[in-house]
């Protein structure tokens, strides 16, 4: 059953989510979206989280939308980018979702 | 139908906010409806079950009491993420219930192994 | 102030709008017998059972007993044979998970209307 978890927070109130990968597991995917893509403008380096993923082949997107609307260019290659359909189509593709 | 595996996490502290009553109230509907509950305390929401809690004076409902009696609601899987607690100088005996602790991988197999994940 | 209250012995004891104590504290068996008979039910020792247990396990977890737990009770209490839901319903015609919060002086219970 792959999950799909989605972060909703912050970065600087979810950091203790992102060193556990969301407790997410091989095949299951995360999305950042709403104040969760503030994590692509942190000071820290997201690469260790990003790097983790990858090798749990867990895949990282965030919601494209939401990056523009505060002014947010993303530098990670690995991150990504959704449309609203796209994220559906995420949606459809999982079995359930965790929304943190 | 047979039971599905159900999952509520609670991950903040309780009284500042509702979201353990709103947890609790979730669990125990899913329970009632017969279905194979799972109440997990992670991060902040291990508070939720720190002993002595005292809402004399307060105003508030020391709700947190209804955790103490879960088995009568057919709810007996009750885990805490282990380090959660020792982020938090908690260890076992500060806690007002038994619980399950759960390493982060185990905590990672709960989530992957439930039909429906409910965060609070 | 509330705007519903129920007047007992020369005293006011507020209420919600269905009659349920907002404060429990304020409750005394008599009160509650004079709850009852504003629902026009008559307190027996089998009701007294079934309150008293609603009281000490509210007062223990804050929240009602379920269903099952409150058979068990009767069950010990009366018998195997009286204690079925059919007479518990009976004795409580409202429901006595409802009746038995509202005349043992507890808040109206969440999952009643």
């Amino acid at each position: 059953m792959s999950t799909l978890f989605t972060i909703h927070s912050s970065w600087y109130d979810t950091t203790w989510l992102f060193e556990q990968l969301g407790f997410a597991s091989e095949g299951d995917s995360i999305v950042l979206l709403q104040d969760g893509v503030l994590a692509l403008r942190s000071p820290i380096t997201l690469g260790s989280f990003l790097a983790k993923c990858s090798a749990h082949n867990i895949d990282v997107f965030a919601l494209a939308d939401d990056l523009n609307l505060r002014g947010i260019t993303s530098q990670y290659e690995e991150v990504g980018l959704l449309s609203i359909a796209g994220f559906v189509d995420l949606v459809v593709r999982h079995d359930k979702q965790v929304a943190w | 139908m047979s039971a599905r595996k159900l999952l509520y996490i609670v991950s903040r502290a309780p009284y500042s906010n509702a979201v353990g009553q709103e947890a609790l109230d979730a669990a125990l509907i899913g329970a009632s409806f017969e279905q194979d509950v799972s109440l997990l305390f992670l991060h902040d929401g291990v508070f939720q079950l720190v002993i002595n809690q005292g809402s004399d004076g307060s105003g508030l409902k020391e709700f947190t009491k209804a955790y103490r009696a879960l088995e009568d609601f057919g709810i007996d899987k009750v885990f805490c993420h282990d380090l959660s607690l020792a982020a938090r100088g908690l260890t076992n005996n500060d806690l007002m219930r038994d619980v399950t602790t759960l390493t982060g991988e185990q905590l990672k197999s709960l989530v992957a192994s439930s039909a429906r994940v409910f965060t609070f | 102030m509330s705007d519903y209250f129920i007047e007992f012995a020369g005293q006011k004891y507020p209420t919600d709008v269905q009659g349920f104590l907002k404060n429990r504290l304020s409750w005394s068996a008599d009160l509650g017998r004079h709850m009852a008979s504003l629902d026009h039910v008559v307190l027996t020792d089998e009701h007294w059972e079934i309150i008293h247990y609603f009281r000490e396990y509210y007062e223990d977890y804050n929240i009602p007993p379920p269903m099952r737990m409150v058979m068990r009770v009767f069950k010990k209490a009366f018998g195997e044979e009286n204690a079925n839901s059919r007479y518990l319903l009976q004795l409580f015609p409202e429901g006595a998970t409802k009746a038995a919060s509202k005349f043992g002086g507890l808040p109206k219970p969440k999952n009643c209307k």
